[in-house]
């Protein structure tokens, strides 16, 4: 029982010794954030719409879908928070529930365009010449299209859904990354670290999995953050043209295209779903900046320095 | 005692734009096994070049162009790039000049180490962690099995160079190719890193191409030295022939460029001139425009390499017999 009692006591001092340096660094990021309010903002905001995001359905205080053909139209008022739409659908419970498929559709798009991107990146830029010569090309065949007729187009060719809207602006969106990550491969490549792998037997797959990716990784943090928010507008903005969601889901820009026609009688449709898309994409934006600060390692330095 | 690497008249060569770079011009020499060969010479001789031949590393555009490089009997030339990735790392390995940027910054040290072990003795990870820390504490970090997750800026140069040693010896290699490893080191620290390497070298009978330019540390680590100019080898012999009687005109230039305590009233001795471009090298003897002792015929032809003394090869017309 007492070797036990060691044994784990043992245990938990290495994993307390290994814990620290994560931890040291933890506060240290905690500490710039503390420093600029801004990004306490954008983070707050994202915390609330996480929590929408996760709980909608439940707060909310109407279906999001029952119809009520007597209530059409409301304005804001104490029954109806934000109002109703022109089927008495209780506005302020559509734009909670909606906040479901925003973030649904970013985190999709990116989860699938960031590491399909990163990685076709990180190869071009290493292994350069030829491989590099393809990859690019391809790249800008696609970069080559203006983004949203091209979504547009594949959108409309695979049949208007939220899926397919995923699909499309995961195609459109790759190719950023690619280059983003390819530019930083070719420098990264050249480094010191990188032929010392070599003379110790890397394969390429090792030095690309655990040379070059590591390394290319912060401007691709910052960038991920800011494109959520970008995501969000575009997904809002082909389901506005009526290529994303459809009826009666209750997207954000779903409601503000079916508002758009009653924009003078009620402007109520539009305007909410409208604010809650500038709240959530400048709070990312926001978030992105402050990342970029916690990301670089001068700000870092000067602000560890300075703390002790 | 065998010869573990043997090259031959190797001649690396770099494309580029303003023409073609004669980086190694035919150069010859040989280390035995158990011994370490210093192979000194300025800055832009072609030390590092002949490093990264050996190991295949030389990245476009340059190329090697010809000759051989004999490593335990076999030619590396002729072998394919997986081949030589089981090579590097495992048999022969190498030591940067830099440790601060020779580490990847956003790996941790542990893992790094790690890694020779994995490739190369297909350890799990789990294995190579406790191999690592061995090997870690063996070369001289105190607390290995805490700072095995530390990254690299939370150590000092001189740590750094010692974790840049456990990586290259974590497979015990049979030669070490050490390129200029305590040149940004303090004294101290650099005496404790040779005590180290000669400490290893005697464990495991490895033998060591040590490159650098301080003629004090070939004196404390060197059995033989070959001296490189504008690449080519211009004199080979061992150690105590090389430092005390050389022969050659440009290792005696280079000897006399060493501050001393004797002289300390004299104004230090420079050798005329610059290394030359080696787009244009001069013909013949590559040394003859900075040479003293300069003859006719060096101006025209390469000199031949000539035994004058047992061991000791001179590339000088100097001492050749048939001109």
């Amino acid at each position: 029982m007492k070797r036990i009692r060691r044994n784990v006591a043992s245990k938990y001092k290495l994993w307390r010794a290994r814990i620290k340096p994560l931890a040291k660094e933890i506060r240290l990021s905690l500490y710039i954030v503390r420093r600029s309010p801004v990004t306490l903002i954008g983070l707050m905001i994202v915390a609330i719409f996480l929590f929408i995001t996760a709980f909608g359905y439940i707060i909310a205080p109407y279906d999001p879908i029952a119809q009520n053909l007597d209530k059409r139209f409301q304005p804001p008022s104490y029954e109806y928070i934000f109002g109703t739409d022109e089927l008495g659908r209780d506005i302020f419970s559509r734009v909670l529930c909606g906040a479901r498929y925003s973030i649904q559709t970013g985190i999709v798009v990116l989860a699938v365009a960031v590491p399909f991107g990163a990685v076709l990146g990180a190869t071009a830029g290493y292994l350069g010449g030829k491989y590099d010569e393809i990859i690019m090309r391809v790249t800008d065949v696609f970069l080559a299209f203006p983004g949203l007729i091209l979504a547009m187009l594949i959108s409309a060719a695979l049949g208007p859904s939220l899926q397919n809207t995923m699909f499309a602006l995961a195609v459109v969106w790759w190719p950023l990354y690619t280059r983003l990550v390819r530019g930083q491969a070719l420098s990264v490549r050249e480094s010191a670290y990188v032929e010392a792998a070599k003379s110790m037997g890397a394969s390429h797959l090792n030095i690309i999995l655990h040379h070059i990716l590591p390394n290319c990784i912060s401007p691709v943090i910052v960038s991920v953050t800011m494109d959520l928010g970008m995501i969000i507008i575009w997904a809002s903005g082909l389901s506005f043209l009526g290529f994303g969601a459809q009826p009666p889901l209750p997207e954000w820009g779903r409601m503000i295209t079916e508002g758009r026609i009653y924009i003078f009688k009620a402007w109520w449709l539009t305007a909410f779903p409208g604010i809650a898309i500038l709240f959530v994409v400048l709070a990312f934006n926001l978030v992105g900046d402050g990342i970029r600060d916690i990301l670089d390692p001068r700000l870092r330095r000067v602000v560890e320095v300075r703390g002790k | 005692m065998s010869k573990i690497l043997v090259v031959r008249d190797l001649k690396t060569q770099f494309f580029t734009y303003g023409g073609v770079v004669q980086a190694l011009d035919g150069i010859s020499f040989y280390v035995r096994k158990g011994e370490t060969l210093g192979l000194v010479g300025e800055t832009g001789c072609g030390k590092s070049v002949t490093a990264l031949s050996i190991l295949r590393l030389v990245s476009p555009p340059g190329k090697i162009v010809s000759g051989e490089i004999l490593f335990e009997g076999e030619d590396l030339l002729k072998k394919t790039e997986e081949e030589m990735r089981k090579i590097r790392g495992y048999k022969i390995s190498m030591i940067f000049q830099d440790p601060t940027s020779s580490l990847n910054p956003v790996i941790t040290i542990g893992h790094q180490v790690s890694e020779p072990f994995i490739y190369h003795q297909g350890l799990k990870k789990t294995d190579a962690e406790e191999s690592t820390i061995v090997l870690l504490k063996s070369i001289g970090i105190p607390d290995s099995d805490r700072r095995y997750k530390d990254y690299p800026h939370e150590f000092s140069g001189g740590m750094r160079q010692r974790i840049m040693i456990a990586m290259a010896v974590a497979c015990r290699p049979s030669l070490l190719i050490a390129d200029e490893p305590t040149t940004n080191l303090d004294v101290t620290i650099q005496a404790q890193l040779l005590e180290l390497m000669k400490e290893f070298q005697r464990k495991y009978e490895t033998s060591i191409l040590w490159i650098t330019h301080n003629l004090g540390v070939v004196a404390e680590i060197c059995n033989r030295v070959a001296v490189m100019y504008a690449g080519t080898v211009v004199e080979v012999g061992d150690v105590r022939t090389i430092l005390c009687a050389p022969s050659h005109p440009y290792t005696r230039m280079l000897k006399d460029c060493v501050p001393t305590t004797s002289q300390s009233k004299k104004r230090l001795q420079i050798i005329p001139g610059t290394v030359p471009n080696l787009i244009n090298p001069p013909t013949g003897c590559r040394f003859h425009p900075r040479c003293r002792d300069a003859i006719d015929i060096c101006k025209t032809k390469k000199p031949k390499k000539t035994e004058i003394g047992p061991g000791h090869i001179v590339s000088c017309w100097l001492y050749s017999n048939n001109k």
